[in-house]
């Protein structure tokens, strides 16, 4: 799994390398020379370690942590079948923005997922609903007279 | 001369304490709140593009009092979102949610909010000092810099990859050489080729770096409250210290406070630099900086959030100056409030020193007034903002992701950018996953189109004469020094890892670039 | 309100028959009565372009008859290409849906650039407030360029714009083409309050630029800090009130060239247009043509315009519109010329 990321990374320098490799000098410079060759090097020494497991014998001292590290504290199953979920719905609030708009999407999803995946009482989950709604639509539509665009279905 | 522009503050000042300027002055200042507390989406540009119908009807002090009422403290709330739900917030507290984040999860939201509101009110009264100082000899600040100075700025900045990368530096490298090539995409400004459009009119303009930095680091905000069930499963950490310990440190560490206000002034005056760089650039200053506790960073150190939020305000006072001194709007929201000082007769620039000095003060004084009012309210608001910490997932999940699906969406209202901002959201989270720093890729995007400009520019104008300038070789000299001073300090006693041959790579980035 | 808007149309309804409208002319104004607007904006909220259509808001309301409900949506993106797609290919040509974008979206159409997927022959104009302009060459005093002839004599004066193909690249392109410069070199990527700072700390030494810029940087003139040298006019032979330069013009020297300029001009006219989906009908689309010449023709137009973005309005009316539109050079040598002259490459051969 963790290669994969890294074969993602090495997949878009090769495609960036060879789609711009026609063009002139200074459209070249950034993206080829400086990001996606260097890229590419160093996303092979990275594949090279992680066959190797390099990483863990040498471990990863030295530095600042830059940046949060994912530690897992669940069981393997509970945390894949959560992760799936939440992205389930997140990317069901993006569709639901695509095909009903965002003025019914959100509020929807509000709703839904506090009385479905939450489990809240219908009372909070309709008091926050209605409060997701007054933003959208009470601030955008009404106050400011910028008009989300309407969902795919509404055309 | 002296005596005039003495004068000048004074009527400035009395123009000021009159009660409807004052009242305008506060409902800009309420309005402002909202602004950073609402949503992405609604930014001051937006808010100045409703009123200006509006106050230019009404006298000139007072509509002045409402509009920089309202521009001066929209910053100085924007830390909540980063502190309390790991979201980035309006262009310029990005990098504040590096360590507010964490903080905010600790427990420590009360001292994180502390901070932010304590260093951004500085930062607007630094800004606004520089403002007042600057109004006698503003002109030669703006002709300091050209671009090849402003490249080895950009230079310098790039190389905090070197720290943001961490403990991981290929990964870090990989990640920075990610964001750089992501900033390439769309249309080049130097040779109007399409790079990376594949025909496909949304790439035109490429990616919106606020969508990106949103999903990267907001969905896997959201992902740990949904997997730790929060408030149902898993307590959350209790709310410890108060608003007064952020207060002291920012206090103590007044001189951080400081530097970072320059360096969002200088960011503020000088033309093409916005807040899309300001938060990182204080942010690595601070890093680099550093004299102790370096490795803290990214976990939760409150300098990591009082140096983006002193210089975010600071900048204010910095594009006042251009704005009003030299009559250069420094984006949308200047843009128009120059439309604004034009529909009531003054000129802004050279011309309105000369004949509106007063008006000038008046602007001055109410910035500052503005500050402190506004930090004020933050404070008012932080207490009861800050229990939002202890709130269960059920309900924090669905406000993300509001916040998240709405920011995306209210950029451009282009169904494609919520395509972007779920594969962005999934890439950030397996980047978490996998320990690839999202700071560094950030840091490409927002760094890379920078200095691809400048460069060219250099060139273009100079030749490789632009080496030789004096002031870029100053530049060169203390940027190197800072980045041999940072590997140095990666190094001493740090394990093998950070002489590896990496650090060769890190170099090689700096050069080629 | 919603209690007023059936009891106004109840109450109006013997009025109307009372004036003795024609009866067709009520059926149209039935239509608009009760019915949103949407204006597509090809760019984002807050900005000069937003207040330009926002300036005419409420006189449009007022015009329509039955009033309809006026609102913004905001599709930025591609200069104008998104939103004008948007129109052609998904709006609902119902008359209640019309795009706003800047010039940028003609231009892209005419040059055959990448991401238009709109013809605007089938797209109906309706007309644009702002529209007329003039552009001026102008060089840093400490470049030297005292006189034309001086300019002329000059080699490798840098020339700065904002980016490839935008307007005033070309432009300053066109100028240097025509004037002409000799091996002038062009510096791209300034906003414009960076290419001002450029230009007066000597990294560029010179730009074109619209003549309401310069207005606005009177002292850079009076204080001898620039040399204003040429200008083109648009619409052709339109004079300007403070300054008095040859127009470029003038110095073509064939045919060929005075077409490439009147390609120009003609893009430039188009201005900021209103446009509706091909298909609206006609009846509509003559509703809103009038209501938008009843508002450029209003007294109050103009002052209001002008304290909203700053600028006197130059309207170009409706049928104006869709003549520059169809009056666009399309000649395959002219707009090869310009497509170089738009590009990043060496200047055409004269």
């Amino acid at each position: 799994m963790r290669a994969n990321l890294t074969l993602f990374f090495l997949l878009v320098f090769v495609v960036a390398a060879v789609s711009g490799w026609e063009w002139p000098y200074i459209a070249k410079l950034m993206p080829v020379y400086v990001a996606a060759i260097p890229g590419i090097v160093l996303c092979l020494v990275q594949l090279f370690r992680e066959a190797t497991a390099w990483e863990e014998r040498k471990g990863t001292q030295g530095g600042v942590e830059m940046d949060e590290v994912y530690q897992a504290k669940l069981e393997k199953r509970i945390e894949t079948r959560r992760t799936l979920i939440f992205f389930a719905w997140f990317i069901g609030g993006a569709l639901g923005i695509w095909l009903f708009g965002i003025v019914i999407a959100i509020p929807a999803l509000v709703f839904l997922y506090m009385l479905f995946e939450g489990k809240e009482k219908w009372s909070t989950s309709l008091i926050m609903t209605v409060s997701a709604y007054l933003l959208i639509w009470g601030l955008f539509e009404y106050m400011l007279e910028a008009r989300w665009p309407p969902g795919l279905l509404f055309r | 001369m002296e005596i005039s522009l003495l004068d000048a503050a004074v009527k400035g000042l009395l123009n000021v304490f009159q009660l409807k300027v004052l009242l305008a002055m506060l409902a800009g200042v309420c309005i402002g709140t909202f602004t950073a507390v609402a949503p992405q989406g609604l930014g001051t540009p937006l808010v100045y593009a409703i009123l200006l119908p509006v106050v230019i009807k009404w006298e000139p002090v007072t509509g002045i009092a409402l509009l920089i009422g309202a521009s001066s403290v929209s910053a100085i709330c924007a830390a909540y979102l980063p502190i309390l739900f790991g979201i980035p917030g309006g262009s310029g507290s990005q990098a504040t949610v590096l360590d507010g984040y964490p903080m905010g999860k600790r427990g420590e939201a009360r001292r994180a909010l502390g901070a932010s509101f304590m260093a951004g009110g500085l930062g607007c009264l630094i800004g606004t000092l520089t403002l007042a100082l600057a109004i006698p000899a503003a002109r030669p600040l703006i002709y300091l810099m050209g671009s090849p100075e402003l490249f080895v700025v950009m230079l310098w900045g790039l190389s905090m990859v070197a720290v943001l990368a961490g403990r991981r530096p290929l990964k870090g490298l990989i990640a920075a050489a990610f964001g750089l090539l992501l900033a390439t995409i769309g249309q080049q400004a130097q040779s109007g080729i399409m790079r990376f459009v594949f025909d496909q009119p949304y790439l035109l303009d490429g990616f919106s770096i606020s969508i990106i930095a949103l999903a990267v680091f907001g969905i896997p905000s959201a992902l740990d409250l949904a997997l730790t069930k929060l408030g149902v499963e898993q307590e959350p950490a209790p709310l410890k210290g108060s608003l007064f310990d952020g207060v002291k440190d920012t206090l103590r560490e007044w001189l951080l406070v400081l530097r970072c206000s320059f360096v969002g002034v200088w960011v503020g005056i000088v033309p093409g630099l916005g807040s899309q760089v300001v938060d990182w650039l204080a942010y690595g200053h601070a890093v680099q900086s550093a004299k102790s506790g370096k490795e803290n960073f990214g976990k939760g150190d409150v300098r990591g959030v009082i140096a983006p939020e002193s210089a975010n305000d600071a900048k204010d006072g910095g594009d006042l100056v251009t704005t009003l001194l030299l009559g250069f709007p420094q984006g949308v929201a200047t843009a128009l409030f120059i439309v604004a000082l034009l529909a009531w007769g003054f000129v802004p620039g050279p011309e309105m020193v000369k004949k509106n000095a007063d008006i000038i003060y008046s602007v001055v004084w109410i910035q500052g007034l503005s500050g402190i009012t506004g930090t004020l309210i933050g404070f008012i608001l932080a207490q009861q903002l800050a229990k939002l910490a202890q709130v269960r997932y059920s309900i924090m999940v669905p406000v993300m992701f509001l916040f998240i699906l709405m920011g995306a969406f209210a950029v451009n209202r282009d169904p494609l950018d919520l395509v972007v901002v779920v594969a962005f959201g999934i890439l950030g989270y397996f980047m978490r996953r996998f320990g690839y720093p999202r700071p560094a890729m950030i840091l490409g995007l927002v760094l890379g189109e920078l200095m691809e400009r400048y460069l060219y520019r250099s060139m273009a104008s100079y030749g490789f004469t632009w080496l030789t300038r004096p002031a870029v070789i100053v530049l060169l000299v203390f940027a190197a020094v800072s980045f041999i001073m940072t590997l140095r300090g990666r190094a001493k006693g740090k394990g093998p890892e950070a002489q590896s041959p990496v650090t060769g790579a890190i170099a090689r980035v700096g050069d080629e670039s | 309100m919603k209690v007023n808007v059936p009891l106004r149309a109840f109450l109006g309804l013997p009025v109307a028959v009372l004036l003795s409208m024609p009866a067709f002319t009520f059926a149209q104004s039935n239509f608009y009565a009760g019915k949103t607007i949407r204006i597509i904006h090809g760019r984002s909220p807050g900005g000069s372009g937003d207040l330009r259509v926002k300036s005419m808001v409420s006189f449009l309301q007022k015009y329509i008859p039955g009033n309809p409900t006026i609102v913004h949506e905001f599709m930025p993106g591609g200069g104008g290409r998104k939103a004008a797609n948007y129109i052609f290919g998904s709006a609902t040509p119902d008359g209640l849906t019309i795009g706003n974008t800047g010039g940028g979206m003609v231009a892209s159409a005419v040059l055959g650039e990448k991401g238009v997927q709109y013809d605007l022959d089938k797209l109906i104009f309706l007309g644009s407030p702002y529209s007329s302009t003039h552009y001026i060459f102008l060089t840093r005093r400490g470049a030297g360029a005292t006189s034309l002839e001086k300019l002329r004599s000059i080699s490798g004066l840098r020339v700065g714009a904002q980016s490839v193909g935008h307007t005033i690249y070309n432009i300053g392109r066109l100028f240097a083409w025509v004037a002409p410069l000799k091996d002038p070199k062009f510096v791209t990527g300034y906003s414009s309050p960076e290419r001002d700072a450029a230009l007066l700390n000597g990294e560029i030494d010179a730009f074109a630029s619209a003549d309401d810029h310069v207005m606005r940087n009177i002292e850079w003139v009076r204080n001898k800090r620039v040399d204003l040298h040429l200008m083109i006019a648009v619409p052709k032979g339109l004079k300007h009130a403070e300054f008095d330069l040859p127009d470029l013009e003038t110095f073509a020297k064939s045919e060929k060239e005075r077409k490439v300029i009147a390609l120009f001009r003609n893009l430039r006219l188009t201005g900021s247009p209103f446009f509706a989906p091909p298909g609206t009908p006609a009846d509509r689309i003559e509703i809103l043509a009038q209501a938008i010449t009843k508002t450029f023709k209003d007294p109050e137009f103009a002052p209001h315009y002008k304290k909203l973005v700053g600028d006197d309005p130059s309207p170009l009316f409706p049928e104006e519109n869709q003549r520059a539109i169809r009056e666009l050079p399309r000649d395959a040598e002219t707009i090869e010329i310009f497509n170089r002259l738009a590009g990043p490459g060496p200047l055409p051969p004269r």
